[in-house]
């Protein structure tokens, strides 16, 4: 059942394409921003960068998280969907898998882009890097998902949920750019070990959270 | 107003039947013992050689900080047995519970900063705790966004009671995280209370006591004024 | 008082005082405008909703 309704939300997304072309544009728009607003060097960019860099993801996330729940929302989808024979939970998981590639699909465009436009050196460790990258998501998503479930349902939605994720993502925004800091001055992962095991952390207990209480989020 | 008091103490003293509120009951307890821990605070208490005055602060600025983790974490056994039991009161009581604490919260934020300036040198240096109140605060104002939004009664209770909970378990997450962040900065007074003399250790037990029952009182409160309104807004549209 | 930094410490005492019965006297000024329009509704409609 979760593999339906995650190719469900994947065919959707392949069909209009509106989501990844929305948080891409979003995300390079906001980078050429950076690069204009600030007017530094590579050298000072590289101090500033893993935090400018998971920022603007978690901007473009809130973005692709609103427009795939509000999807939901549209000839009330989200109704007709808790009325099939599919468990709640799996709604969170297959929410929670679907933003998590649209928000890697989008990343995929937007960060050669971001190397390429601020004259940060991609970093030599690429495993580690695409590791970082996947837990990162894991735990924006996860969180997001629930969040946006929850903003989903009610009256300014939009706002209600950058307000509400932002505080609670923090933690995880502090180690992921913890990590790319790391990675970016080549720092050994022992030094940074830390910040990568808090955000598999969070993203094991916001994962089972969402997993558990997706049920009361989307009662009617 | 007595007869929308449910809950009062009935003493028997010589055949007189005294009945007190409770409530009434625990405002007279806090003023009086908010006047004696001012005594303590003031007259009783050594000054702190270096801290002089600003180091009493600590006296209000704990066991606000206190009153507050208290009001959140009643916020999420609110929300629990919400889910479990969808009684409205624990609704009442998770509101109650997360305005309080809130209102705690701002004091906390605004003490804090108060005391950092003239031993810091500076209001806001990103300390821990401080840092973790902030972003408490920031969430909770999220809380109070959705109820303001959230539609129907039933669907504001549930939604805000699985913020509660998400909330709370966040914040192990942020403490720790923002704590080895600002690892180089200052460092917090130290907590380990057990060292202190038995002045300062008496008279902050004592402060605890009085926020603990202070914050009990004004939940009770505002739970019985919620409770109120509630009848207000059933009755004026006829439930 | 010829200590230090009595200044933030009043400050301190002031705000929190004054924060907190300020919360009271509102929650009271709340309470009372509700009992007087349930009380005022109670009259004219005489339901039992005091049950």
């Amino acid at each position: 059942m979760l593999r339906v309704l995650i190719k469900k939300d994947l065919l959707l997304e392949f069909r209009s394409k509106e989501i990844v072309v929305s948080m891409a544009a979003f995300g390079i728009s906001v980078i050429v921003l950076y690069a204009l607003g600030f007017n530094a060097s590579s050298e000072e960019f590289l101090k500033f960068s893993p935090g400018l860099l998971w920022m603007m993801f978690l901007f473009i996330s809130v973005l692709g998280l609103h427009r795939s729940f509000s999807i939901e929302k549209e000839f009330d989808a989200f109704g007709l969907l808790l009325s099939a024979p599919v468990s709640r939970s799996d709604i969170f998981l297959s929410k929670w898998i679907s933003s998590f590639l649209f928000l890697l699909m989008s990343q995929i465009i937007v960060l050669p882009i971001f190397f390429l436009f601020l004259n940060v050196s991609i970093p030599k460790e690429w495993l580690l890097w695409i590791l970082v990258f996947l837990i990162a998501d894991l735990g924006i998503t996860a969180l997001g998902s629930l969040v946006s479930g929850i903003a989903m349902r009610v009256r300014m939605s939009e706002v209600i949920l950058p307000i509400l994720l932002f505080p609670l993502v923090t933690p995880l925004l502090i180690s992921v750019v913890k990590c790319t800091h790391g990675l970016f001055n080549g720092l050994l992962f022992e030094e940074w070990k830390i910040w990568f095991q808090i955000m598999v952390t969070f993203v094991l207990v916001f994962g089972v959270t969402g997993y558990l209480i997706f049920d009361y989020v989307s009662e009617e | 107003m007595g007869k929308f008091h449910s809950k009062s103490i009935k003493l028997n003293i010589f055949n007189l039947q005294i009945s007190i509120p409770v409530n009434k009951l625990l405002f007279g307890l806090i003023i009086v013992m908010f006047a004696f821990g001012l005594y303590l605070v003031l007259v009783v208490t050594r000054v702190d050689a270096e801290q002089q005055m600003a180091q009493k602060i600590f006296y209000f600025h704990v066991p606000s900080a206190w009153s507050m983790f208290l009001a959140y974490f009643l916020v999420l056994i609110a929300g629990i047995q919400y889910l479990r039991t969808r009684a409205e009161k624990w609704d009442r009581f998770g509101l109650a519970s997360a305005e309080v604490g809130t209102l705690f919260c701002v004091l906390v934020l605004i003490t804090g900063p108060i005391w950092a300036t003239p031993i810091w040198g500076t209001p806001w240096s990103w300390e821990p705790r401080l840092t973790t109140t902030l972003i408490l605060f920031l969430i909770y104002i999220g809380y109070f966004m959705l109820r303001q939004y959230g539609g129907d009664r039933k669907q504001i209770a549930r939604l805000s009671a699985i913020i509660g909970i998400i909330a709370f378990i966040d914040v192990p997450f942020i403490y720790f995280s923002i704590n080895l962040w600002a690892e180089r900065d200052q460092v917090h007074p130290q907590s380990d209370m057990g060292g202190q003399p038995t002045d300062v250790l008496g008279t902050f037990l004592f402060m605890l006591l009085t926020f603990t029952i202070l914050l009990s009182y004004m939940i009770r409160y505002r739970m019985h004024v919620l409770e109120l309104d509630t009848k207000l807004t059933e009755l004026e549209h006829g439930i | 008082m010829e200590y230090k930094y009595f200044g933030y410490f009043i400050s301190v005492l002031i705000i929190i005082m004054f924060s907190i019965s300020g919360w009271v006297i509102v929650m009271f000024k709340k309470e009372k405008s509700i009992l007087d329009k349930l009380t005022y509704l109670k009259k004219s409609t005489n339901n039992n909703w005091d049950k």
